[in-house]
């Protein structure tokens, strides 16, 4: 007992043995509080129970169901809190213990541990807390903006309205025009930079950008495809003045490309920062992943940029995050950062360098790298270990995978600024590619992201300009060898550049929302060509694409009424395509309008198939009548087993929900009979025809039909 | 007398411990301090010419830093989800505890949504709050600020703590 004591004098404790059920014995006793928690004299050597803590009363219970057994455990009750008397709180914790033939009590008075917990918490907690006030109160305003922006007043009669709500807002607002002049800001957001209010200024606009442009390389690239965008700055103005502001960007209005807005949100988030600071934990580190944070990362980089060494830096963005957020709650959101935070680090040595630089952004360091080739092979295993199946703690199972960006030191840039916006530019290009899962940098993505305003400007005109054409490919009946469906396939003539493919220049209409007039131009062209197939004699459905943007245009069912109307065609003769990244990336809003292009009349096809990361619990909810399957697959039907068995899945999985089956990009018999044996119904594909213009599409129709 | 143990849930900052201080002790504090563990007060309240002593478990909010501990409903006669109108994400994981406390034990549950003297900003309708509100046997729209329905919704709580393990 003796050594126990000596070792149990370092502890602020007691320890107490069980003598009968509700007496217990001081066997140690370095807690003067001992006496007081049970009511008794210090003369006094048992203890009896109830004592004074209602806690301590209720714990005892559980103590004892665990010595009635005979295992050697012991049972911690938590941290509480006992207020003795009113000047007196203390914070305690309790342990029972069963070994061999003691029962014991230990009494641990936690008061360090409460304090470093409580200080360590308190400011990590009123983080979170005023970020989700805040995020609530920016939803509100940006709710009511594009009620306001979207209504069809005048101008003026909307800038009152603007001005109405944001003139309450307990933030700054400033709203641009598209070409980024400032129509309203409120009072609060000069205060923020100590200027006098003057309504017209473009000061504040003009500071914020450029500290943004200096702080977060990633700003203008952020600007020229018009995402919306959340970061921190720090605005310093000699001598004293320093503050921490945090900035939402957001576009609204992006249906109409002419129309748009951008609105800018700015809160003081000092106070925040300053608690975080007192903390170096919490400062640099990021308490969700456990990974150090953006200021961190960029501490490391600059001092590798101050040295010879060669190095990789990696840019990851977690794709279709958002969408695990909205279909299973943010708790799972931050346990998939968790996880994947892990799996990255698993990948990587010691001396590189992981942190969390934004909501679901990670960046990498991977010192000694100098080959291309070598960082492709860490950034593939990456991608590998992402792609493994996620759990939610409900035993959902879903997918996600990444959009990667490297750059490499000294050959791409010698500064954090350049590789950070290097690494950002390469992300993001890989997440307009769906099947590359690593785009490593090169010159020529900064002469493309130029390029790309170019196109932009040539599309507005070719909208304008009419300079777009619809043509058709044929879907055959695979039995029948009939053509009983058509897919409308849009090309742009451009006036110098020629033919241009929907894979070029579709995506960029969607960035720009520019998707939204051209897919009107669709819906109005095809079902022209509905009637004229009509009045040639065939009754052939027509499958219309529909974009992502183009399902949040609320504009867009009532278009398709009136145009159904105007041409009085049968609903039935019309079909729309969504991919399956549209369905999962809106589910509500796209469940809502399937079921109302349903109740028209309307059929609706799921596009490439087997890409997504669509579950079947999806399929089974939604009004869906065809699954297209991604022609990838259809590809190496004959020589690859995988694609075999992905094809077979599918059909098996199809027929049970009933639903129809076509093939894409079916090129030879080989692959036709496959299809024919497994009883897939449909097919299109160079095999039958390539897209063809209306008279040719007619002439086919002649021979086959 | 008759001593009934009930316990306050739900997510951190809604205002848990300021509504027992509330009504425990009548004062109301702006400044928060994050609760850590458990700590427990007491107050007596008659129901029906019954004294009842309430033990209300005031407990350390869960997020991502506090799992939630099924462990302290031990002995629980009943429990309040509190939430917080200012934040709608409060009381999607308020309903997430809830659902964690139903499959460990079968005693009444009372919504509350607290902070009533503040401006609601948070986005559900009437239909879809009704909705939430199903769940629960009882629902209370508090202040801990100005002390709005404090003093009926403990007394509620105790009614359905004393209805539902008395024989
Ligand atoms: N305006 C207002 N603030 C409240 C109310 N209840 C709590 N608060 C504030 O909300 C913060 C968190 O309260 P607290 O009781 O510690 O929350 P807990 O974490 O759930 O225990 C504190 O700053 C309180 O002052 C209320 O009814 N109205
Ligand atoms: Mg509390």
């Amino acid at each position: 007992m003796y050594s126990l004591n000596k070792a149990l004098s370092a502890f602020d404790c007691a320890v107490l043995r069980q003598r009968s059920e509700n007496t217990y014995e001081l066997v140690h006793n370095n807690f003067p509080w001992i006496f007081e928690l049970f009511n008794t004299s210090t003369s006094e050597a048992s203890f009896n129970f109830p004592s004074r803590s209602l806690f301590l009363d209720d714990f005892i219970e559980q103590a004892k169901e665990l010595w009635e057994t005979s295992l050697d455990d012991q049972l911690n009750s938590g941290i509480w809190t006992e207020q003795l008397n009113k000047d007196l709180e203390l914070h305690l914790e309790a342990i029972a213990i069963n070994s061999k033939d003691e029962k014991l009590l230990v009494l641990h008075n936690q008061e360090q541990q409460f304090i470093q917990r409580q200080t360590t918490l308190q400011s990590a907690r009123e983080l979170v807390i005023a970020n989700e006030v805040l995020q609530e109160q920016h939803i509100h305003v940006r709710r009511q903006f594009e009620k306001i922006l979207l209504e069809s007043r005048s101008l003026g009669d909307k800038i009152e309205a603007l001005s109405d709500v944001i003139d309450h807002a307990q933030f700054g607002v400033l709203i641009l025009d598209a070409s980024m002049r400032p129509l309203l800001q409120n009072p609060a957001i000069f205060d923020l930079f100590d200027l006098p209010y003057e309504p017209s200024s473009t000061n504040v606009f003009n500071t914020l950008s450029d500290l943004a442009r200096k702080q977060y390389p990633e700003f203008e690239r952020v600007l020229s495809v018009r995402e919306n965008w959340q970061g921190e700055l720090l605005w310093m103005q000699p001598p004293f003045n320093t503050k921490w502001l945090k900035v939402t960007l957001y576009v609204i209005g992006d249906s109409d490309p002419d129309t748009y807005h951008w609105c800018l949100f700015v809160t003081d988030i000092s106070r925040l920062k300053h608690l975080q600071q007192h903390n170096e934990t919490l400062a640099l580190h990021d308490p969700l992943t456990q990974l150090p944070n953006r200021q961190f990362f960029w501490r490391c980089l600059e001092r590798f940029c101050a040295n010879p060494d060669v190095f990789y830096v990696l840019y990851i963005d977690v794709n279709h995050f958002k969408q695990v957020n909205e279909a299973f709650g943010h708790k799972e959101g931050d346990r998939l950062l968790r996880e994947l935070a892990n799996r990255l680090k698993n990948t990587l040595k010691k001396k590189d360098v992981i942190a969390r630089v934004g909501g679901d952004e990670f960046a990498i360091i991977l010192s000694d790298i100098n080959e291309p080739e070598h960082c492709q092979k860490i950034a593939d295993r990456m991608q590998k270990n992402a792609h493994d199946v996620f759990t939610t703690e409900g035993d959902e199972r879903y997918y996600i995978s990444l959009s990667i960006g490297a750059v490499s030191y000294p050959n791409d840039g010698k500064n954090p600024e350049t590789l950070m916006k290097y690494a950002d530019l390469a992300a993001y290009k890989a997440k307009s590619d769906e099947n590359q899962a690593v785009e490593l940098y090169s010159s020529e993505l900064t002469q493309r992201s130029s390029q790309r305003l170019t196109l932009e400007s040539a599309l507005r005109d070719a909208v304008k300009n009419d300079e777009f054409e619809l043509m058709l490919q044929p879907i055959l009946n695979l039995t029948s060898n009939r053509v009983v469906k058509a897919e409308a396939l849009i090309r742009w003539n451009h006036p110098e550049r020629g033919i241009i493919m929907p894979g070029e220049f579709i995506p960029l209409a969607e960035q720009t929302g520019l998707i939204v007039k051209i897919g009107k131009w669709v819906i109005e062209k095809g079902l022209a060509l509905i009637q004229s197939i009509q009045s040639s004699g065939f009754r052939i459905k027509l499958s219309i694409n529909l974009s992502p943007r183009q399902i949040r245009d609320p504009g867009l069912l009532s278009f398709v009424e009136k145009q159904l109307e105007k041409t009085d065609i049968d609903p039935s003769l019309l079909e729309f395509e969504l991919t399956e990244g549209t369905i999962v990336s809106d589910y509500d809003t796209v469940s809502k309008l399937l079921n109302l292009f349903r109740q028209k009349g309307i059929s609706v096809a799921i596009d490439d198939f087997g890409t997504g990361y669509s579950s079947l619990s999806y399929l089974k909810k939604l009004p869906i009548d065809d699954l297209k399957i991604d022609r990838s697959f259809v590809k190496d039907l004959a020589s690859d087993d995988n694609d075999k068995a992905i094809v077979l899945a599918v059909l098996a999985m199809a027929k049970q929900l009933q639903l129809d089956v076509t093939a894409e990009g079916v090129e030879d018999s080989s692959q036709q009979q496959f299809l024919n044996e497994h009883d897939c119904e449909l097919g299109q594909g160079y095999l039958f025809s390539q897209p063809v213009t209306f008279d040719n599409f007619i002439s086919y129709l002649r021979t086959k039909n | 007398m008759i001593a009934k143990k009930v316990c306050l849930l739900g997510p951190t900052g809604v205002g848990k411990t300021s509504l027992v201080k509330r009504f425990v002790e009548g004062i109301f504090s702006e400044k928060y301090l994050t609760t850590i563990g458990v700590k427990i007060d007491k107050k007596t309240v008659t129901i029906d010419d019954t004294e009842i002593q309430l033990m209300l478990w005031d407990m350390e909010g869960t997020d991502r830093y506090c799992g939630f501990q099924t462990r302290y409903l031990r002995g629980a006669a009943a429990y309040i989800i509190v939430v917080d109108q200012t934040r709608a994400q409060t009381l999607i994981e308020g309903m997430e505890i809830h659902k964690l406390v139903k499959e460990e034990c079968d005693i009444p549950s009372l919504l509350v949504v607290n902070k009533s003297d503040l401006d609601a900003s948070w986005h559900w309708t009437a239909d879809e709050l009704d909705h939430y509100k199903r769940h629960f046997n009882a629902t209370a729209m508090t202040s801990a600020k100005t002390g709005e329905n404090v003093e009926t919704m403990f007394n509620d709580l105790a009614s359905l703590a004393f209805g539902s393990t008395q024989e």
